[in-house]
């Protein structure tokens, strides 16, 4: 039988390895999940159990209605903290590779440039207080007060 | 390929001022002193023009922002404008809503001085919907009527349709240009840092019958068909009347000048890709001709049929698009022969685009404050019997009426003829320079139909000068109390009359601020030589910039400096 040491290796090697163990991990929990509501949930049955939102939407039906204006804020609030995670995880991936640019010899250049460790943090630290000016600004209009 | 340096901090200093103030208004909105909102942007706006103004250090590069003198022309006249806008809007919204509408007054503002200063397709995207989404807002802040709601319904309906073109132009562009960089960017020596995309596209469009050249017209004619709709030309005019009668008179005065002026500089800036103000060879041309002329006889024509003034004015907004198109279709090459012997802005479209634009927008918001200003009945003043007989009640207002009208008008001792001349100059002389096929007649035919079209308006503007100053009615308007808005109508009259009696200090700014065109086609134009080797440019397309033009990247004064100048061809404009 084939040994299986160097393609476990190169497999630790390459870029690819947070992927998979990401893929392994998403799908276990997502598995993990359904089978731990499944045997431990409580069981309800009724027809606002079986609707596709518990929400009190109903997903068939004219749609020229009202909606509560609710679910409008709550996407735009949702899409404040979404947008933000989309710009974190690349800087957050590049900022320490920045930092040890000594080891890094694509950063060189860019930190030679001016693109310091400092000024992609400053950058950043532009970016979170603009958002939470923002979350600032719906606290006191009053957003979060649900009654 | 080595990265191009962040833009110093100081150098969008402005730009943050103007940024942190909307911020801190919107934080203070609701806060318990009335004046403090407005104060506080009044004070930013100032603190901005000054530290534009009497900052030492003006070029600046980098972040997809270039700071030359066009960047510097447009921080100046958006910041004075939005002083005046300030002023005109200083308790328009609600007590409780004041925060927000002052803040997004300040972030379209921001928006505006960006689109000036961008140099990448995604900075210039980003910067016009910065200056268009407070815009959408700001309609229907503006007064608490479902009239106002329609309006601005309608106006983001039509501007997400217009953003959804420009973006998928400049997808285009992007591809055929490689990059997303409009000009080369040149460090202090003049050694070239990074590579822009004129050249390409310029190339792409002089070579016709290749899938480039395809895809180059495709992505131009898609952005700039898009930016129609910020400049409130034809094919994309519908919403303004409606936009206008629904949004309160000084938001009127706003969409006026604030999306205009930056939609007529990103047009700029994507003409100046084309190289079509240095060879002419491309599809551009007859899309701004039609468009032009669409513009101004639909206007006009709408126009003469409104008894609603803010329709009017919105309809008139239409006309005077078309007028700037022509500018637009000169270029800032077309005086060249004359821009050395000081002629200057009658042989340069695009400068006279960027005054016309500065004296429609404070024309136009002048006669929307003085609309702001007037209740009948308790009612906003809007119609043509509304306004009757204003001269024996509040002559001021009425004084500053009629020279608004007489300025969009463009009666001679008014800045307003001072733009049409030098539009409809710089046409006739680009005329003159043009190549024989039939472009050069199509320019006269645009001026001509320019000059008839101006006096056409002239029946319309009359109508309300007739109203005010002759007619009668029993229920007569009154002047609302209200500071600001008085000293910022009388600014934007006092401004014009300055600008009656000293045309030449606009001017000169508005010539400095197209160095930067001439500076770029220069290189386009050399490129697209070399690219295509049939094809060989007259003697009169040699680039030349004006002599007093201060060039932001020395590689560009020097190339300037080695050229000669080509004389003749100065019949136009005698002097």
């Amino acid at each position: 039988m084939e040994p299986l040491e160097p393609y476990i290796s190169a497999l630790a090697e390459s870029d690819f390895t947070a992927v998979g163990i990401l893929a392994l991990v998403a799908t276990g929990l997502a598995g993990a999940i359904l089978v731990l509501t499944h045997l431990l949930g409580p069981k309800r049955v009724g027809p606002r159990k079986h609707a596709p939102y518990e929400s009190g939407m109903e997903p068939v039906g004219d749609t020229r209605r009202r909606f509560s204006v609710r679910f409008y804020l709550i996407a735009v609030l949702f899409l404040v903290f979404d947008v933000e995670i989309v710009f974190l995880y690349p800087w957050a991936v590049l900022f320490p590779r920045l930092r040890d640019s000594a080891h890094q010899p694509w950063a060189q250049p860019l930190v030679a440039a001016g693109y310091s460790p400092l000024y992609l943090f400053l950058a950043m630290g532009v970016f979170f207080a603009l958002l939470l000016i923002g979350l600032i600004y719906e606290w006191r209009r009053g957003i979060f007060r649900w009654n | 390929m080595i990265p191009t340096p962040p833009i110093p901090f100081c150098a969008v200093l402005p730009e943050l001022i103007l940024l942190a103030a909307g911020c801190a208004v919107l934080l203070l909105g609701h806060s318990a002193r009335r004046n403090v909102g407005p104060g506080v942007t009044l004070v930013s706006l100032a603190a901005a023009l000054a530290l534009v103004i009497f900052s030492p250090e003006r070029a600046a590069a980098g972040n997809g922002l270039l700071y030359g003198p066009l960047a510097q022309f447009v921080r100046i006249s958006g910041l004075e404008l939005g002083i005046l806008l300030t002023l005109v809007n200083w308790s328009q919204a609600r007590v409780g809503e004041r925060g927000e509408f002052l803040a997004l007054l300040l972030f379209s503002l921001c928006g505006l001085l960006l689109v000036g200063a961008a140099n990448n397709l995604l900075i210039l995207f980003l910067a016009l919907e910065l200056v268009s989404i407070p815009t959408y807002i700001l309609v229907v802040l503006s007064r608490g009527s479902p009239r106002a709601l329609e309006a601005g319904t309608k106006y983001f309906f039509l501007g997400a349709l217009s953003a959804a073109l420009i973006a998928y132009g400049f997808s285009f562009l992007y591809g055929v240009g490689g990059t997303a960089q409009l000009a080369s960017s040149y460090n202090a020596d003049g050694v070239l840092l990074s590579v822009g995309m004129v050249d390409k596209i310029t190339s792409a469009l002089a070579s016709p019958h290749t899938l480039r050249f395809g895809l180059a017209t495709l992505g131009i004619v898609l952005a700039i068909g898009g930016l129609l709709f910020k400049i409130a030309a034809v094919p994309l005019h519908f919403y303004v009347a409606d936009v206008y009668q629904g949004a309160a008179s000084p938001v009127a005065g706003l969409l006026g000048f604030v999306p205009k002026l930056a939609g007529f500089v990103a047009i700029c800036k994507l003409v100046m890709l084309t190289g079509h103000w240095d060879s002419g060879e491309n599809a551009v041309f007859w899309l701004l001709w039609f468009v032009a002329v669409f513009s101004m006889c639909v206007g006009n024509l709408l126009a003469l049929r409104q008894s609603n003034i803010k329709r009017l004015l919105g309809y008139s907004g239409i006309a005077h698009a078309g007028y700037m198109l022509v500018g637009v279709l000169a270029g800032p090459l077309a005086g060249k022969a004359v821009a050395t012997e000081g002629v200057g802005i009658f042989g340069n479209g695009v400068a006279a685009v960027l005054y016309y634009m500065v004296i429609y927008g404070l024309a136009n918001l002048g006669a929307f404050a003085v609309l702001a200003l007037l209740r009948v009945r308790d009612e906003p003043c809007e119609t043509l019997r509304d306004v009757a007989g204003l001269v024996r009640r509040t002559p001021g207002l009425a004084l500053l009426l009629v020279l608004a009208m007489f300025t969009l008008m463009g009666l001679p001792p008014t800045p307003g003829f001072w733009g049409k001349l030098s539009l409809f100059g710089s046409a006739l002389t680009g005329a003159g320079l043009a190549s024989s096929d039939g472009r050069d007649t199509a320019m006269i035919a645009l001026v001509i139909i320019g000059v008839l079209n101006s006096a056409l308006a002239a029946a319309y503007y009359l109508r309300v000068i007739a109203a005010v100053l002759l007619h009668e009615n029993e229920h007569p308007a009154r002047a609302v109390p209200g500071e600001a808005q008085q000293i910022g109508a009388l600014l934007c009259g006092f401004l014009l009359l300055i600008f009656a009696l000293f045309p030449n200090m606009l001017m000169q700014h508005a010539t400095v601020a197209t160095s930067d065109f001439i500076g770029r086609v220069g290189t386009a134009h050399q490129s697209a030589l070399s690219a295509a080797p049939g094809w060989s440019a007259p003697p009169e397309l040699a680039g030349n910039a004006h002599p007093t033009a201060p060039s932001l990247h020395s590689a560009d004064a020097d190339r300037h400096t080695t050229e000669s100048a080509v004389p003749g061809r100065s019949e136009y404009p005698p002097h």
